[in-house]
């Protein structure tokens, strides 16, 4: 009765249209992270040699940085898939599962979150995390629950921020040399004083339209805010990513970086800005909690997932010792993607009906509460210098 | 509720393929073979082998849930009663018939004195005479609509065809734009509807143009455009755009029939003229097709006989290594040879080389599928569910309420064969339940 | 084996890549920070090499060179024995081809290493400005020192014998430091260029305390010296700063030349405790007043009184204290609040009359303030004493 061809229904597939399909996607989101590394190139390499502070190899070091960690990932993938694959170790074999991982991504985005003067070993080492520990092992491309960059991050952070440091640590050649900076980025400085007050956080580093165009010292990649606008456009012209997550996972951390400053005392717009636009949150919102594989697959699920990636952003940033609190919260949710994805599959599918109204107030409480202890825990952690009209920062 | 607007994904609809061409009657094929199956009931056959049989006469009984009877659609003699491949991909037993060309009418097709004068018992009872069934896809029987106890008020005509390639009802409408109207003139009195609507495609203004001069004789009909999204034509997704209402299960809730465009040209020829339900419009397109038609046969015409009269298979396909794809290509079934008969069900046969085999990616979770699903599932879920034979997860992610439409399986990236997936998993539901 | 490399051979180049990349981008990071640190280390001495055109108007560039070696040693303040500074680097300012100046990097010493650069025109002979790079002394005392202490080196003459600086009031560490610089620079300065250190002919066979209290609070120190070609001996009065004052028991005046030698070598001496001294003397009452510095540039007074032939210490008050470092305390002392410490010392003296009082623990600074002036006392009543 083999009368039924292969296919199944539809017959028709984007996917085999020229133009279309998961390759297109992964090609598109290199191309989004184009304008990011070049910023990156521009501002720790081209414009440090315009300064005159270093020369033309030390120049090429960031783009080359940044390259290498693609290139390594894509290596320590293929080494990997031989070991793991004896049936298929050929080069064909291993090419042809290589060209359906896109083994270069995460190589790249977890170079791109690292401080300028990394040795490259420990980039290698972050990669081997990466893609060995945090993507292969877990079954390869598709079936790994935590972001790999991520994962490779933050095994550098925990483990080697240190070699970082004394190799030269995150600031470039002219930044090491301005004084106002005093050896600390914007968030560090802010985890170091708990005070709200414009002229220590933010007058040190110029104004906040530096921290728009990324001019503040940072990670390689993470500090351009409007190169990361430019990929944004990009990715969701091409459907890459979901519009909306990146613009849910921020606009939680503005409206409660808002509050907090209120609850402190501090009812500036200042505040809010600096939050979005310091540290890796752009980045993160933008290439790492809009990943597809490790995020919720429904719409509603990323809008639920998104709302708790800023709360957990601002817990872990404000209330917690780490100064970041982006590569902790994405990694952390990840953990929780998949309850999230099946309740609000479960939510999306019948609406909210009895069924479902267990589950959504789960979710609703949940943050609810969170939000609420992130407001009045950093409320009273930190002093604004100017008490505002607002009185309420002696409530707490 | 936010998120929970059907919005459709736009398919480039190769239609332009078999729209130039007019319908093409093909009224008198040499012999027929009409499959004793609709739906998922096998029928029963009424006719004996050797005997002879006029157009009209009926030669078979659809029993249980939708009962009536099914007809001869050409007069000739009963050779016999063997297995044909049918368009559910399966061989089913058929009547066939030997065409005496003698074109002889069955004695209960007479005109109808007083149409206008039938009432809604009278309309809903020739249905049943008639046996007709919905010519949309499903083979839904029609009455059984009808007979909802729920207020009716308004009928819509699903003109609007939102399967790529398929062009049948569009040419349908646009050369029986009189008989269109007249049709959902009687379905509004057999459902007791005030309003009709017609509901067809934006950019095919030609399906208004013809029967904008019939609209004037038949008060409380109207027409209604909608966007060139897939699926356009699912009758939830009329529903709403037509009467801004959303139903649970079935439209006749918020008071709504539907019915398709071909139905009820059908209908009007059963009021006025007591022509049973015996022929039917297809498409015969596709890129193994050297010239793609539509024709309008009687049930159970070879579709290799159609095939042929369009001009055979396009130069350089190998008949044996294409696809016939029964059905639209969305929701269709792909079969590997072209020895199929027409019926109630089939509204197009499209013909494709085969496509290579590619490697794909694994599922990379764009939620592709999830964004594109007109019933709001999440089809990356329900497939994890039914991997982990999950009952009563599936049941939670109310995979009952798949359609079918083959979107999220378009929309994939990766290729995956997701609504494959889903549709097993619902119907494991329907088993177990 | 050529099967083998058919089979795996580019597995075994992807190693070899790998190996090679972990090899060479090592390298390269390790070229980025050495650069790094050598890009730090040019910024600073570039600005560094600001500082010194600034004390030349005028110049435009500066080369290193090598100085002449020169050893000597200088007594540092506080009695901490002698110190050999040395030279970090010299440079030669230039004002396009013509020679302006020099500079001479100086490690010396206040309470702790310190760096200074001295700059020293070629005009006249003569300190034109100082730089310091690097000091770690107590910042609260440092800190002190401000424009007028700084702009006492502008165009300081290096011929004047005595070349004494003038030091702050509190910050004496810090400021014995610069002195040891410029004397050193000086040094340097002879050894390499056509200058010669003026030299006086005299010989400081003693410096001790003037103990006559009609004289002494004009001019506290008695150096006896000998000088000149006759090699004549004479006990000289000194001022508080060592000053010239006059010849104990008057006579002609010393020449000029003698008089800052007289200033310099006993300023250079350090032989004296200069942290008490005596500021007045009431005959009728037979009351001393002394203080003595202890935390603060705000001294401890006393008022001391004697029996008629003043050679035993009736009592002692402590009538003002000095403003304390911390409000009402001693530091780290807690035991009551001021004057507690300087009564405690006083009652030891006035039990067993041995000056060389105990400290007081957490008090040290004004412990050892206290016990500068018990000592000078002591050394008071005991000169009236041997007059026996």
């Amino acid at each position: 009765m083999a009368r039924f061809a292969g296919g199944k229904a539809p017959f028709l597939r984007i996917s085999d249209q020229p133009n279309q399909g998961t390759g297109i996607i992964m090609r598109d989101f290199m191309i989004g992270l184009a304008p990011v590394i070049l910023f990156s190139w521009y501002k720790n390499g081209i414009q440090v040699m315009i300064d005159g502070n270093i020369g033309f190899f030390e120049m090429l070091y960031p783009l080359i940085f940044i390259l290498l960690g693609g290139l390594m990932s894509l290596i320590m993938e293929g080494i990997t898939l031989y070991i793991i694959h004896p049936d298929s170790r050929s080069l064909k074999g291993v090419m042809a599962k290589l060209s359906t991982s896109y083994p270069m991504v995460p190589g790249l985005l977890l170079a791109m979150v690292l401080p300028l003067y990394t040795p490259v070993w420990v980039l290698i080492f972050g990669c081997f995390m990466g893609t060995v520990v945090g993507k292969m092992l877990f079954g390869g491309f598709g079936h790994n629950i935590f972001n790999p960059a991520l994962i490779g991050y933050l095994t550098i952070a925990v483990t080697l921020t240190g070699v970082i440091n004394a190799a030269g640590g995150v600031f470039n050649a002219s930044e090491v040399l301005v004084d106002s900076y005093a050896g600390a980025t914007p968030l560090t400085l802010l985890s170091r004083i708990k005070e709200l007050d414009y002229d220590k956080l933010v007058a040190p580093y110029g104004t906040l339209w530096n921290f728009f165009l990324g001019t503040i010292p940072g990670a390689l990649a993470e500090t351009g805010a409007l190169a990361i606008l430019v990929s944004y456009g990009w990715l969701v012209y091409r459907k890459v990513i979901k519009w909306f997550t990146p613009l849910i996972y921020v606009g939680t951390v503005f409206v409660l970086s808002w509050f907090i400053g209120i609850a402190s005392g501090e009812p500036g717009i200042w505040f809010p800005l600096y939050s979005i636009l310091s540290g890796g949150l752009m980045f993160g919102a933008v290439f790492m909690a809009t990943e597809p594989v490790t995020t919720p697959r429904n719409p509603l699920g990323k809008v639920v997932f998104a709302l708790f990636l800023g709360v957990f952003t601002v817990l872990f940033r404000y209330i917690s010792t780490l100064p970041e609190g982006v590569a902790t919260s994405i990694v952390f949710l990840n953990i929780f993607t998949m309850p999230i994805d099946n309740w609000t599959a479960v939510i999306r599918a019948r609406g909210i009906k009895k069924q479902t109204a267990i589950k959504a107030s789960v979710f609703a409480v949940l943050f609810i509460a969170l939000v609420l202890y992130a407001i009045l825990k950093a409320g009273s952690m930190y002093t604004a210098f100017i008490q505002g009209p607002i009185g309420i920062g002696g409530w707490f | 509720m936010l998120f929970r607007k059907i919005k459709g994904v736009r398919i480039e609809g190769n239609k332009q393929m078999s729209r130039c061409a007019p319908l093409r009657d093909y009224l008198d094929p040499p012999v027929v073979s009409i499959p004793l199956l609709q739906g998922m009931s096998a029928l029963k056959p009424a006719v004996e082998v050797g005997a002879n049989v006029k157009i009209g006469d009926i030669i078979a009984y659809r029993e249980g849930f939708g009962a009536m009877p099914i007809h001869a659609s050409i007069a000739g003699k009963v050779t016999a009663i063997k297995k044909v491949w049918h368009a559910s991909g399966r061989m089913v037993e058929a009547v066939e018939i030997e065409n005496d060309h003698s074109g002889a009418l069955s004695d209960s097709i007479q005109p109808e004195k007083n149409p206008d004068g039938l009432d809604k018992e009278a309309l809903i009872q020739k249905m049943i005479d008639a046996g007709l069934s919905g010519l949309g896809g499903a083979g839904f029987p029609t009455y059984i609509k009808y007979q909802t106890k729920c207020p009716i008020d308004t009928v819509i005509i699903n003109a609007i065809e939102c399967e790529p390639y398929l062009t049948c009802d569009f040419l349908m409408s646009i050369k029986y734009p009189e008989k269109l109207v007249k049709g959902l003139h009687y379905f509004m009195k057999a459902a007791g509807a005030e309003k009709g609507v017609i509901a067809y495609k934006a950019y095919n203004q030609a399906v208004e143009d013809a029967v904008k001069p019939y609209l004037e004789r038949f008060p409380g009909i109207t027409t209604f455009p909608l966007k060139d999204v897939y699926p356009a034509g699912w009758e939830k997704y009329v529903t709403e755009a037509v009467t801004g209402k959303t139903y649970p299960k079935l439209p006749s809730q918020v008071g709504v029939i539907v019915n398709n465009a071909g139905t009820a040209i059908a209908y009007a020829d059963m009021v006025e003229n007591n022509i049973p339900l015996i022929a039917r419009n297809i498409t015969i397109t596709g890129e193994g097709i050297t010239n793609p038609q539509n024709f309008y046969v009687p049930f159970g015409t070879k579709v290799a006989e159609l095939v042929a009269l369009c001009g055979g298979y396009q130069e350089g396909l190998d008949p044996k290594y294409a696809w016939y794809i029964a059905g639209g290509p969305m929701t269709g079934k792909a079969i590997l040879i072209d020895d199929l008969v027409v019926n109630d069900t089939l509204g197009a046969v499209i013909v494709i080389p085969t496509p290579k085999e590619k490697l794909h990616p694994e599922c990379l979770g764009c939620g592709k599928c999830a964004d594109a699903c007109p019933a709001f599932l999440t089809p990356t879920e329900i497939k994890r569910a039914y991997d982990m034979k999950d009952e009563t997860a599936i049941r939670n992610l109310q995979a009952d309420k798949c359609i079918a439409c083959g979107l999220c399986s378009y929309v994939c990236p990766s290729h995956i064969e997701i609504t494959d997936a889903v549709v097993k998993a619902r119907d494991s539901l329907k088993k177990g339940a | 084996m050529k099967v083998f490399f058919g089979k795996h051979g580019f597995i075994l180049i992807l190693v070899a890549i790998f190996v090679l990349i972990f090899g060479l981008g090592g390298v390269y990071s390790r070229f980025m920070t050495s650069e790094l640190e050598e890009h730090i280390e040019e910024n600073a001495t570039g600005a560094e090499y600001a500082l010194y055109l600034e004390m030349f108007p005028g110049a435009d560039t500066l080369t290193p060179y090598t100085p002449g070696e020169v050893s000597k040693t200088y007594p540092l303040a506080g009695g901490r024995g002698d110190f050999a500074p040395t030279v970090d680097k010299a440079l030669k300012i230039l004002q396009g081809t013509s020679e302006k100046g020099v500079v001479y990097v100086i490690n010396t010493k206040g309470k702790e290493p310190m760096k200074v650069g001295v700059g020293i025109s070629l005009e006249n002979d003569a300190c034109v400005g100082i730089a310091v790079l690097e000091q770690n002394d107590t910042p609260d005392y440092f800190s002190q020192l401000g424009d007028p202490f700084y702009s006492q080196f502008d165009a300081k003459a290096l011929s004047d014998l005595a070349l004494a600086v003038d030091t702050f009031a509190g910050v004496t560490y810090s400021s014995k430091a610069f002195e040891i610089a410029l004397f050193y620079a000086r040094e340097l300065y002879a050894a390499d260029y056509d200058f010669v250190i003026p030299t006086v002919a005299m010989t400081l066979v003693k410096l001790e305390y003037n103990f006559d209290p009609t004289t002494f609070i004009a001019s506290p120190y008695i150096a006896n010296i000998i000088y000149g070609d006759q090699d004549t001996e004479a006990a000289v009065m000194l001022s508080a700063s060592f000053d010239y004052v006059g010849l104990v028991g008057g006579g002609t005046d010393l020449e000029a030349d003698f008089q800052a030698a007289v200033k310099a070598l006993a300023q250079g001496a350090g032989t004296l405790n200069t942290q008490a001294n005596f500021v007045s003397f009431d005959e009728e009452n037979n009351t001393l007043v002394m203080q003595t510095k202890g935390y603060n540039p705000n001294a401890i007074q006393a008022s001391i009184v004697l029996n008629d032939t003043l050679d035993i210490v009736v009592s002692i008050t402590f009538v003002s204290m000095e403003t304390y470092a911390n409000q009402g305390g001693y530091g780290d002392y807690t035991g009551g609040p001021a004057p507690a410490v300087e009564n405690n010392l006083r009652n030891q003296y006035l039990a067993d009359g041995d000056p060389n009082v105990d400290g007081v623990a957490g008090a040290t600074v004004s412990s050892n303030a206290v016990r500068s002036l018990l000592q000078l006392l002591d050394g008071f009543v005991e000169a009236q004493n041997g007059g026996e």
